[in-house]
């Protein structure tokens, strides 16, 4: 099944940094479907925003330090735990393993890396759709 | 995890001149003069004060460097600076358990790890970058450890049991 509007509704919301609406979208998602649906966009979302911002030039020097400075942003955002934010960026374009790593907690660990990732880019309104749209259509092809 | 303020020490631990010789060259990166310390350390309890003194170096040192006021942000950045000079070898550091460190050091009190020797190599890590940063001469690293030294001392004398 495909990335649902809905799903795709609430990722945008949260990174165009729509909270009221993002949290009321995430709230009435059918939680069996987000579980599939939601999270291939999300990881999708992640995988191209670390890729777009580490592949030409990530060594873990610089990894550390992005995740130190997403850390460093707020109480929240300094509970999630530093090497499984490290591991979950190389993952993307090493050979990190992170199969050990539950998968809940990759999940709320890419979510916050990613709306950090897509903060620093700045990207404006076409931009963030187009990051979007790439997003969703490599999520359908891996529900595919 | 278990939730601790400080080192664990033993009581009578006591700090020798070799100790404080080793760990004035681990700081300044001078190999030869820990090895040959290394070499000069024989006993089975030889290395005993060594642990002691480390952390008591690292307090002062955390504490000299953020003084009263810090926040959490500047501790996650320290952290990974230290975790950054080390390069490949970040891996040495765990970087939940320096943190616990530091501001545990800073009077925090927060969940420490439990594995002495993960503690010690994250107090020495950030030991030396902290060194390094406030630009210590060899006049204020020798008052810093003959510092650490004395509390090293009197936090053994005050583990001692009263009769």
């Amino acid at each position: 099944m495909p990335v649902s509007d809905e799903q795709f509704a609430t990722l945008s919301a949260q990174l165009a940094g729509r909270f009221d609406e993002h949290k009321r979208l995430l709230d009435e998602l059918d939680p069996i479907a987000a579980r599939t649906g939601y999270s291939a966009l999300v990881s999708a979302a992640f995988s191209i925003a670390v890729d777009r911002r580490f592949a030409k030039n990530g060594d873990v020097g610089r990894v550390v330090e992005f995740v130190s400075d997403v850390r460093a942003r707020s109480e929240a955002t300094a509970q999630i735990d530093p090497r499984t934010a490290e591991r979950v960026i190389l993952a993307v374009y090493t050979d990190e393993q992170i199969d050990d790593i539950d998968p809940r907690t990759s999940f709320e660990t890419q979510l916050v890396l990613l709306a950090a990732l897509i903060a620093d880019a700045g990207y404006d309104t076409p931009a963030l759709d187009e990051f979007l749209a790439e997003a969703r259509q490599v999520a359908d092809q891996w529900l595919s | 995890m278990a939730l601790l303020t400080g080192s664990a020490q033993e009581p009578g631990t006591t700090v020798s001149d070799l100790h404080m010789v080793y760990l004035r060259g681990q700081i300044s990166g001078e190999e030869g003069v820990m090895r040959e310390a290394l070499r000069r350390l024989a006993g089975p309890q030889a290395m005993d004060g060594l642990l002691p003194l480390i952390y008591e170096a690292f307090v002062i040192a955390v504490q000299q460097k953020f003084g009263p006021a810090f926040t959490r942000s500047q501790v996650i950045r320290l952290v990974a600076q230290v975790r950054a000079v080390l390069g490949e070898g970040a891996e040495l550091v765990d970087p939940v358990t320096a943190e616990a460190e530091v501001l545990l050091a800073l009077g925090q009190r927060v969940p420490a790890s439990a594995d002495g020797t993960v503690r010690a190599a994250a107090q020495m890590a950030v030991l030396d970058v902290i060194v390094r940063d406030l630009d210590l001469d060899e006049d204020a690293i020798a008052t810093l450890l003959n510092q650490a030294r004395q509390n090293t001392g009197r936090r053994a004398v005050s583990a001692q049991p009263t009769e």
